[in-house]
């Protein structure tokens, strides 16, 4: 600056030395021009200089406030239990439009096999040319007719006939295609005073067997070959071998039987929540399918719902004790199965407590009676008859409650320098009749709660009212402010981990029954107010 | 030596060195705008560009090739806008910042490359011609978009603001040709003008509304119209592809279409003088009435829209784990989402019109009052002026000027005129402290010109 004031003004000497010196008008106009650049010159090193001062922008320093919208969503009872995971097999409704969760599992099962085994081989002895057999081949079972699926019969007959004798063998009630069994053998003398035969094999397969008091006729008509004299042998006999039924028919004596014993899983409670439930309607069916043509009556022998902490409750009502008598087919009705259902109520049992306990699982062990009652009448079982057992629990979202629970998690708010301040405006618009109250507990390193939330546990969800038939009215908005000023802020970033405190309640404070609809809305809106420095 | 060779050796340095300085402030840049002053020295030729009906006192005049420029804000100025902190860095504090905003926020500078201006005629008549190359920019911001931007929008709640700038940016030739005739106290011009344009880069609909709910939780609600049209050597792509980016890119052209443009436009000035009396005369002009017709690669993207946001749907993101809060930003960009069209436009002018009156009060003293405006856009940009000039001898004229204008505030400017024969130079500003201290003006002018003028025009 100094040199160029120097040059500036020996510039101006320079020119005011040449005006003097000359008298030429025109150069002197000239000089004067040149006089009058200087300022020209001035300005532009002027503005040069301060132009030169202009550099990048190294920061901006800016304080904002941003208003924003957050969270929007309106769900439903319908949408979350879409996105949980449930081993409810079936979201359905009741008649009156309530939600409830049905779980269906296939329970023990009973076959003919399980209690009548095959027929035992049987011996008989036909002592006289016309003789009745006693057929008693199933204990507890005053036989009348038995279809055979396969089997075959042996002989053994002695002739004391010094030649060759025809023997025929006919069984008047073992019939096929309407035909007695007829069994054609000759008894080749063999030279001494006593002559074995021996027939074996005979198949009686697809033959039935019509008893009359429990006995068949048999007839043996023997002949000699050469003089074809009718003759009485020495001894004659059977035996009946590796008999299967396919049909038996007659009079079952009284007989009980147990059945395994089976669990059914619910993951209904499986929440983590404490407190109180009562559920209002709930139901278990047992589903019975049931082929045996006999009068069978079933009883729940034992039966307990267990929860997580090892807590039971076993069933108890006139249900346990008077047990249910099972449709079965009639005799016209074989090869058909009937389905009963035995139900189980808040009005003869005790599951309303046993579900208050909110279990996890369902053990139970079931019985039946064959003929309950001892009745003399006829029954059938075929070789395919069972008693199938289905079992359903269905637990409408009815009733009452009051749930807690202490959520941790780990946070890391990244420490956000800019933010200097929040606020946060929460709406909830609730047609459901639970309510919730919230509280947020900010934890340090130390394990030290530094901070909450809220002052006290916050109502951030206002249970909807109910009418008398336990359904909500209105939905009922709720709004709630949310301030955290800039200390707070700073309290915020240094918590390692956060606790928060939910407690559910039904409308009342969960004293008063409500229904849970599957389409009932919750709507949570959240918008913030951001202040930020930087 | 002795003293005459002497003396012509000192007039030939000065000379030299006064010729070079001359040419270079006129290859400098210098700046022109609204060129107050300029209209209000009377025995300056260029004044015909700003009122074709008036003629100086010389009948045959050339204006040498010269490049003119100017820039100005509204009342934003670099050293208002900064600061420095403690250590020392140059910083913006943004509150600041919002503070020395207007509602309107117009950043403009206009750039004109004089070819040639020829002038010839007689006592009663005077016909004039030349060729420029213009360009013209001019940006708006509004004050809301600073606001929110920088502020934030909870200053807004409840609240429709419009933070859509405008801008245009265009760039012509011009071929001028005028006449002036003079009817005794009364002289009437035209100037009729063929204009080529070169490159439109501009905003038509600029509507882009913000409004936050504070009923609820604060919900956005977005509402666009907004034209941009390009047309001649600037192309502009991206605007309509969300995946491209937006890049603006600018053609080739070759002499002719330089000179003459490839988008035709028309337009005219009109002017009068009349001396009221012999020390008073009162002028008046209207000019760049006229407008150029874009058609060659002439592009119109359009975005028109309307959207809420409301904030996330939780639920959404917990059934559909892919979803992302990038998604939020792509549905921002949606509604900003231009649709292409080609199609023809025309663009106007800024019209611009003086309306001087100059009172001799003495030999030497001259005073004058001036109303200017500025039309564009369905913006009206008004300056008053007064000025004063005192002639020091035949050659030598000089004068100040004060203005209050809606764009330029306060200021104070100075005009010089030398006559050395047949050699006019001129130098005149509108702001001179602009020129001394531009970073701490938002209005910068500054003019100086060279004209060869022979053949005295009798009054």
């Amino acid at each position: 600056m100094a040199r160029f004031l120097i040059l500036i003004c020996l510039y101006s000497y320079h020119s005011y030395y040449l005006f003097h010196q000359t008298k030429i008008t025109a150069m002197r106009t000239l000089i004067v021009l040149r006089l009058l650049c200087l300022p020209v010159i001035a300005l532009f090193i002027q503005s040069c200089t301060q132009l030169d001062s202009v550099g990048s922008i190294d920061d901006i320093e800016i304080e904002a406030t941003y208003a924003l919208p957050l969270i929007n969503s309106t769900t439903s009872i319908h949408d979350l239990l879409e996105t949980s995971r449930t081993d409810a097999t079936l979201l359905t409704t009741t008649d009156d439009g309530t939600l409830a969760f049905q779980y269906d599992a296939s329970g023990p099962e009973v076959a003919a096999a399980d209690l009548f085994s095959d027929i035992p081989d049987f011996p008989f002895v036909i002592p006289a040319e016309r003789s009745t057999i006693t057929v008693d081949i199933f204990p507890g079972v005053r036989l009348e007719i038995l279809r055979l699926n396969e089997g075959t019969m042996d002989f053994e007959m002695y002739s004391q006939f010094l030649e060759d004798v025809d023997v025929e063998i006919v069984f008047y009630q073992l019939t096929k295609n309407d035909q007695p069994l007829r069994v054609n053998t000759r008894i080749v003398y063999n030279g001494g005073t006593r002559t074995e035969h021996r027939v074996s094999g005979i198949d009686i397969t697809g033959y039935s067997l019509a008893l009359i008091d429990q006995e068949m006729s048999v007839e043996y008509i023997a002949t000699t070959v050469i003089t074809g004299q009718r003759v009485t042998l020495e001894g004659v006999g059977g035996e009946g071998r590796n008999w299967t039924y396919d049909y038996v028919q007659g009079g079952f004596d009284r007989n009980e039987f147990e059945m395994e014993s089976d669990t059914l899983t619910l993951d209904l409670f499986d929440l983590g929540f404490e407190g109180s439930l009562r559920l209002a309607d709930p139901k278990l069916d047992l589903v019975f399918e049931n082929s045996f043509g006999v009068s069978i009556q079933a009883r729940i022998k034992h039966l307990e719902m267990v929860n997580a902490e090892g807590e039971s409750v076993v069933l108890s009502g006139a249900i346990v004790e008077n047990g249910f008598l099972l449709d079965s087919p009639a005799l016209n009705e074989a090869g058909q199965s009937k389905t009963s259902t035995l139900s189980l109520n808040k009005d003869n049992s005790n599951l309303v407590d046993l579900l208050a306990i909110k279990p996890q699982k369902i053990i139970y062990q079931l019985s039946s009676t064959i003929n309950p009652t001892n009745r003399d009448q006829s029954g059938f079982i075929t070789s395919a008859s069972k008693i199938n057992t289905d079992i359903h629990a269905l637990i409408p979202a009815h009733g009452s409650f009051e749930l807690r629970t202490q959520q941790e998690t780990a946070v890391d708010f990244g420490q956000p320098e800019a933010l200097v301040a929040a606020e946060f405006n929460l709406i909830t618009t609730n047609e459901m009749p639970v309510g919730a109250t919230l509280q947020f507990y900010f934890v340090d390193e130390n394990n030290t709660i530094i901070d909450s939330l809220f002052t006290t546990q916050e109502l951030i969800l206002e249970a909807a009212p109910v009418a008398a038939d336990d359904f909500p009215t209105a939905p009922t908005p709720l709004t709630t402010k949310i301030n955290i000023p800039s200390d707070r802020i700073n309290i915020l970033n240094r918590s390692e981990k956060m606790l928060m405190s939910l407690y559910l309640a039904t409308t009342d404070d969960g004293q008063t029954p409500v229904k849970i609809t599957s389409e009932q809305k919750l709507g949570v809106k959240l918008g913030a107010i951001l202040s930020i420095e930087e | 030596m002795n003293t005459i060779q002497y003396n012509y050796s000192i007039l030939f340095f000065s000379k030299i060195t006064t010729l070079l300085f001359i040419l270079l402030a006129c290859f400098a840049t210098p700046i022109s705008a609204q060129d107050l002053g300029l209209s209000m020295m009377t025995n300056l030729h260029q004044t015909n560009t700003l009122n074709p009906a008036t003629m100086t006192d010389r009948k045959f005049i050339f204006s040498f090739p010269g490049v003119t420029g100017s820039v100005g804000s509204s009342d934003l100025t670099y050293n208002k806008l900064t600061t420095t902190n403690e250590a020392g860095e140059t910083i913006i504090k943004a509150n600041d910042l919002v503070a020395s905003l207007r509602p309107q926020n117009t950043i403009w500078s206009n750039t004109s490359l004089e070819i040639f201006h020829l002038s010839f005629g007689s006592n009663r008549w005077q016909i004039s011609m030349g060729h420029a190359i213009k360009m013209n920019n001019n940006v708006t911001i509004p004050k809301t978009l600073a606001q929110l931007v920088l502020q934030g929008n909870e200053q807004f709640l409840g609240e429709t603001v419009n933070i859509a700038p405008q801008f245009n940016m265009t760039s012509y030739s011009e071929w001028s040709i005028a006449t002036a005739i003079n009817y005794g106290r009364l002289t009437l011009g035209l100037r009729a003008k063929l204009l080529g344009g070169l490159s439109n880069f501009s905003s038509g609909n600029a509507v882009a509304n913000i409004h936050t709910n504070d009923q609820s939780i604060y919900e956005l609600t977005l509402a666009s119209d907004y034209t941009i049209r390009s047309a001649g050597l600037i192309e502009i792509t991206g605007l309509e592809d969300e995946n491209e980016e937006i890049e603006l890119t600018t053609g080739e052209i070759d002499l002719f279409n330089a000179l003459f443009g490839e988008n035709k436009g028309f337009a005219f000035d009109l002017g009068a003088t009349f001396k009221v009396s012999d020390k008073l005369t009162v002028t008046g002009s209207i000019i760049d009435l006229g407008k150029i017709t874009w058609s060659k690669n002439a592009n119109t993207y359009t975005s028109k829209g309307d959207y809420e946001y409301k904030g996330l749907d939780v639920l959404d993101l917990l059934k559909d784990e892919d979803t992302n809060l990038s998604q939020i930003a792509d549905t921002l960009t949606d509604i900003f989402k231009f649709n292409k069209k080609q199609d023809n436009y025309s663009t106007g002018l800024t019209v611009r019109s003086y309306w001087t009156a100059n009172y001799q009060l003495s030999e030497k003293f001259t005073v004058g009052g001036l109303i200017h405006t500025r039309h564009h856009q369905g913006t009206f940009d008004p300056t008053f002026a007064v000025n004063g000039a005192m002639n020091m001898g035949r050659w030598w004229t000089l004068g100040a000027i004060v203005s209050q204008g809606k764009s330029t505030g306060f200021s104070v400017g100075v005009n010089t005129a030398l006559r050395l024969g047949p050699v006019q130079l001129f130098f005149a500003t509108d702001n001179l402290p602009g020129l001394i201290k531009p970073l701490d003006h938002g209005y910068a002018h500054g003019r100086v010109g060279m004209n060869l003028a022979f053949g005295k025009r009798e009054a």
